[in-house]
């Protein structure tokens, strides 16, 4: 079973996207599970769970305050509002998909944000301004789109103005800029481009001999 | 006011047409409804044909002053975006606040924010925006493409809020178009319009090529928003039967309900079940085929 985040990290790596974060090395720590993220994965997760847990019972404080990120109202409010406009949705799908490549035979597994009627959502934290080729360019979507047999696919972005490495967790003291959604959309050859991927991911996976880690 | 499950009524669209210089986009351009151009270009007089009305702009002024003329056509082309963004409406929000001239990052963002006011006027006058750029080849890493060649900022802006995007090009001494994106050009295809080729500029059929394109477009709009209601209303529905489920055969009968969804809709419900089962502290026995009690 892969996930589509790790098929994303070898796209980027595939694709030399940024020479210093999308190296070999940092592909198979992730790979490998090495990397347990950091304040910023940690902040988004918080906020991703405001999204999803409007009405927050004991329990779910519980694992909110588990995240330990300090927002502000504002904050608060955001998500909330967000949510409401989004609503009816259902949040937190994990579904997967036996991908054949001819050479592979493959299963990718994913779990999406929010199922809004037909279109799938993917909410995102930024800590600098959001910079949309990046997104076109993702294979996320693509994947997400192609195991929930969709069409529409939004990014919803978030960016938290000004944070810097010494605030750890704490973005009480931000500005939170709500961006418009980005739309991607499926396409003809959509399909063939993410089997050329996992073909490419799967020589790869074999030629480093890492097949015991997926 | 719109309801959450009604219908959007038909809206005005945006579409964003680039490609080589001389290939013909403002000529498509003027196969819109009646369109009117705002030539920054200085290219209208290189069509083969005139559109209804042409605002030949030096300064984004001139285009400001023109918006009550502007609302009596149906399209408004801009030629070309970058042009627009980069050149005039630079100059205009520099001269509007100086301190943006040394402040790209905030000029931008004003530039920006310029242009949604203009879109969102022409909008509200149920206006269609067709926005012309030249192709400009886009480097991400290794991977090069073309893509409309305007500033990073001003082209995030413009893929973000066009429809369509489409690279208009020769293709065996044919001009086509694509808005399906590929490995060498950059493409939005809201409406899933095939690769056409564009009819020769003597044919009857070219003289309303664009109103025809925007036409499928709205139409396929309104067709998903349909479509995207009645999916929502499916899983309220769920969501709502789900929250009377007390017993294993109510939740057996949910999933019988199912089987006939697409598959989208029952991982979602199965997602549903999973977390009201868990609230009444149930779960599933796979022998006996039923919903039981936690121990």
């Amino acid at each position: 079973m892969i996930r589509v985040t790790t098929l994303e990290s070898f796209r980027r790596f595939r694709d030399n996207v940024t020479e210093t974060y999308d190296t070999e090395e940092k592909l198979i720590e992730h790979i490998k599970g090495e990397f347990k993220g950091n304040c910023k994965t940690e902040i988004g997760s918080a906020f991703h769970f405001l999204i999803e847990h409007k009405e927050m019972d004991t329990n779910d404080i519980t694992d909110f305050l588990k995240f330990g990120v300090i927002f502000n109202t504002i904050h608060f409010d955001t998500a909330y509002k967000h949510a409401e406009n989004i609503s009816p949705f259902v949040p937190e799908i994990r579904k997967s998909k036996v991908f054949n490549t001819g050479k592979y035979k493959v299963e990718i597994s994913g779990c999406t944000d929010v199922l809004q009627g037909n279109t799938l959502r993917d909410t995102k934290c930024k800590f600098s301004a959001p910079t949309y080729m990046d997104y076109y360019n993702s294979f996320q979507w693509r994947i997400y789109l192609s195991i929930f047999g969709l069409d529409r696919f939004l990014y919803d972005i978030f960016e938290f103005i000004g944070y810097k490495d010494e605030m750890v967790k704490d973005v009480s003291s931000l500005v939170l800029k709500q961006h418009d959604p980005f739309e991607c959309i499926r396409y003809e050859k959509m399909e063939s481009e993410i089997l050329t991927l996992i073909n490419d991911f799967m020589d790869w996976i074999y030629f480093r001999n890492l097949q015991s880690f997926i | 006011m719109l309801r959450k499950e009604e219908s959007f009524p038909e809206r005005p669209v945006i579409i964003v047409l680039y490609g080589t210089p001389g290939v013909g986009k403002t000529s498509l351009l003027n196969t819109c409804d009646t369109p009117v151009l705002i030539d920054c270009d200085r290219g209208a007089d290189r069509a083969c044909n005139r559109a209804d009305g042409t605002i030949i702009a030096t300064k984004w002024d001139d285009v400001l002053a023109d918006g009550a003329e502007i609302k009596q056509f149906k399209t408004v082309g801009i030629d070309t975006a970058k042009a627009v963004l980069d050149d005039f409406l630079m100059i205009y929000v520099v001269d509007k606040d100086y301190k943006l001239k040394t402040n790209k990052l905030k000029a931008y963002g004003a530039i920006g924010d310029e242009f949604k006011a203009f879109i969102n006027v022409r909008r509200s006058e149920g206006l269609d925006i067709v926005i012309i750029a030249h192709a400009k080849e886009e480097k991400d890493g290794d991977v090069i493409r073309l893509s409309p060649d305007v500033t990073g900022q001003s082209k995030d802006l413009i893929l973000r809020i066009a429809d369509q995007v489409g690279f208009i090009t020769m293709v065996n001494n044919k001009r086509t178009i694509t808005f399906e994106p590929t490995d060498k050009t950059i493409g939005k295809n809201v409406a899933r319009i095939p690769t056409m080729e564009i009819p020769d500029e003597k044919t009857p059929e070219f003289k309303t090529f664009g109103a025809n394109l925007i036409s499928k477009v709205k139409e396929s709009i309104r067709t998903q928003s349909e479509e995207q209601i009645k999916a929502q209303q499916v899983l309220v529905e769920f969501q709502d039967k789900l929250s009377l489920c007390e017993t294993s055969d109510n939740f057996m009968s949910i999933i019988q309900e199912c089987t006939t969804l697409p598959d989208h809709q029952k991982a979602a419900i199965k997602n549903l079940i999973s977390k009201r089962v868990d609230l009444l502290g149930l779960k599933y026995d796979k022998k006996s085929n039923s919903f039981i009690e936690k121990i």
